[in-house]
């Protein structure tokens, strides 16, 4: 045993409590791909034979109880890495496990294409063509919601919608309102939706398993609003430290991520 | 007269409703119940997108707290006030609510006739909080709305009762920096505030509560 723990030691580079799955790897690159990345960055990926993903532990500071574990990607050459954490705790009050299957991207962020601080990253390297090709081959693959998922997004949605519409005084008939939600990813927790004719976008965010009626219990509690015709910039340069904003570029990935990767539902916002 | 006693009645009730058992919050119409609200909206409980622990989220309030406050009293040499909070001023209500309901704290403005106001959701989320911190024995959520109270009492009665966690930052990764943080952002796809903020690495506690803390570039005096 001893032995053993010189070894570790002596390994060149850090331990992980958990190496991250290919499927995790390329899903969070597909994530990114689908969510942030350019022409620019995937330019750069092309200048290498591999696309390296540097992976390191984020150490949290847990509550006694609390076995979640988080982990930072980032994927070389793009200047974009991700944290990710699989829960793992008990909420007392509400009596209720979190517990995930898989890692859940929950911070997104620029970085350099190679990180300064690179020996305290675990470096793995998957051939460039292969992660290519699951990129150009998954680009326009939809998972959707289960029934039982589509069900809660109804009630949520046309909640939301009520609420909503008084502040933008529009006036709810009979006719049903179009919603367009955006494809789920098994990286994210994450489902936005865009209510068409009010041109508001709709961010649902939280740790909950979307299987359990608990989590829509908590629904309204876990939604951001971003209303397209006011809370839109070019730059968010030009509302520094506001965090009211989006900029232009993220709001067409969201609208192709919602029209054209989405799918389109009809909802009664009836009370 | 009948509509203001019922309004006088309506408050006391929500006092109430708020202040009784685990849940020590002040109604919302009063200063430090409504920065205690602004500090409960910015950071996660159990169950939310960011939620880290009990600890992270009372360093969250604590950060955001500083941040309105260094936006105030800690204008850092080069900058003007109103490049950090599009205003000049001593008030934190002010910085709060400066540029509108999409202004500086999303959703925390103030209405046609000057008073503090909030869009519902936010009112929403604290009862929800409120309902079930109320619940059972004192737990997480009783323990951080309690907390927020605390940081808003405190402020608004003496000073800032918590350490600021970057006051002594000045270097990240090779860009010189002012220290103290002065800008805070929620979602994912939020990585950069623009303007001349830098990102605080996790490596100095940047990250907090699912939010990513900001601090500025230095600049000649």
């Amino acid at each position: 045993m001893k032995r053993l723990t010189v070894l570790l030691f002596l390994l060149p580079w850090p331990l992980l409590a958990e190496i991250p799955t290919r499927e995790t790897l390329f899903e969070t690159a597909r994530y990114l791909y689908r969510w942030y990345l350019d022409e620019s960055h995937v330019e750069k990926m092309i200048q290498n034979d591999e696309v390296v993903f540097y992976v390191r532990d984020i150490p949290l500071e847990l509550d006694d109880g609390d076995q979640s574990e988080a982990v930072e990607i980032i994927i070389g050459g793009t200047e974009f890495g991700a944290d990710l954490k699989k829960s793992d705790y008990f909420i007392q009050e509400l009596n209720l496990a979190v517990k995930d299957e898989n890692y859940k991207i929950f911070s997104v962020f620029r970085t350099e294409a190679t990180p300064a601080d690179i020996d305290s990253y675990q470096v793995l390297r998957y051939p460039y063509r292969e992660v290519v090709d699951h990129l150009f081959k998954t680009r326009s693959e939809k998972v959707y919601p289960d029934e039982y998922i589509l069900g809660h997004l109804r009630k949520a949605v046309g909640g939301k919608i009520r609420e909503v519409a008084g502040h933008k005084e529009i006036e709810l008939g009979e006719h049903p309102e179009i919603i367009h939600f955006s494809s789920l990813s098994p990286v994210s927790d994450d489902i936005w939706f865009l209510w068409e004719r009010a041109n508001l976008l709709i961010h649902y965010a939280s740790e909950f398993d979307l299987h359990t009626e608990e989590a829509w219990q908590h629904a309204d509690m876990a939604t951001t609003l971003y209303d397209l015709d006011e809370q839109v910039v070019v730059s968010l340069h030009e509302v520094p430290g506001s965090n009211a904003y989006m900029t232009r570029d993220m709001a067409g990935r969201a609208l192709f991520n919602c029209l054209i990767l989405g799918k389109r539902i009809e909802v009664i916002p009836v009370e | 007269m009948t509509a203001l006693r019922s309004y006088a009645l309506g408050l006391l009730l929500f006092a109430a409703s708020l202040s009784g058992g685990n849940i020590q919050l002040q109604p919302k119409n009063t200063d430090a119940g409504y920065l205690a609200r602004l500090l409960i909206n910015e950071t996660p409980f159990p169950g939310e997108k960011g939620w880290v622990s009990i600890t992270d989220s009372k360093a969250t309030m604590s950060s955001i707290l500083w941040v309105l406050n260094s936006r105030i009293r800690f204008v850092p040499p080069g900058y003007r006030q109103t490049e950090l909070t599009t205003v000049k001023t001593s008030n934190i209500f002010d910085v709060i609510t400066a540029g509108g309901v999409h202004g500086q704290c999303e959703g925390f403005y103030r209405d046609d006739s000057g008073e503090l106001a909030a869009v519902p959701r936010v009112e929403q989320r604290v009862q929800y909080l409120c309902k079930i911190g109320g619940n059972g024995p004192p737990g997480k959520f009783a323990s951080l709305i309690n907390y927020a109270q605390q940081l808003a009492n405190s402020y608004l009665s003496a000073d800032i009762s918590t350490r600021d966690l970057f006051v002594d930052l000045h270097l990240v990764s090779t860009v010189s920096v002012t220290g103290r943080a002065y800008g805070w952002m929620t979602d994912a796809h939020h990585y950069s505030p623009g303007g001349d903020f830098v990102r605080i690495p996790d490596s100095d506690r940047g990250a907090l509560g699912g939010n990513r803390f900001f601090t500025l570039k230095k600049r000649a005096e």
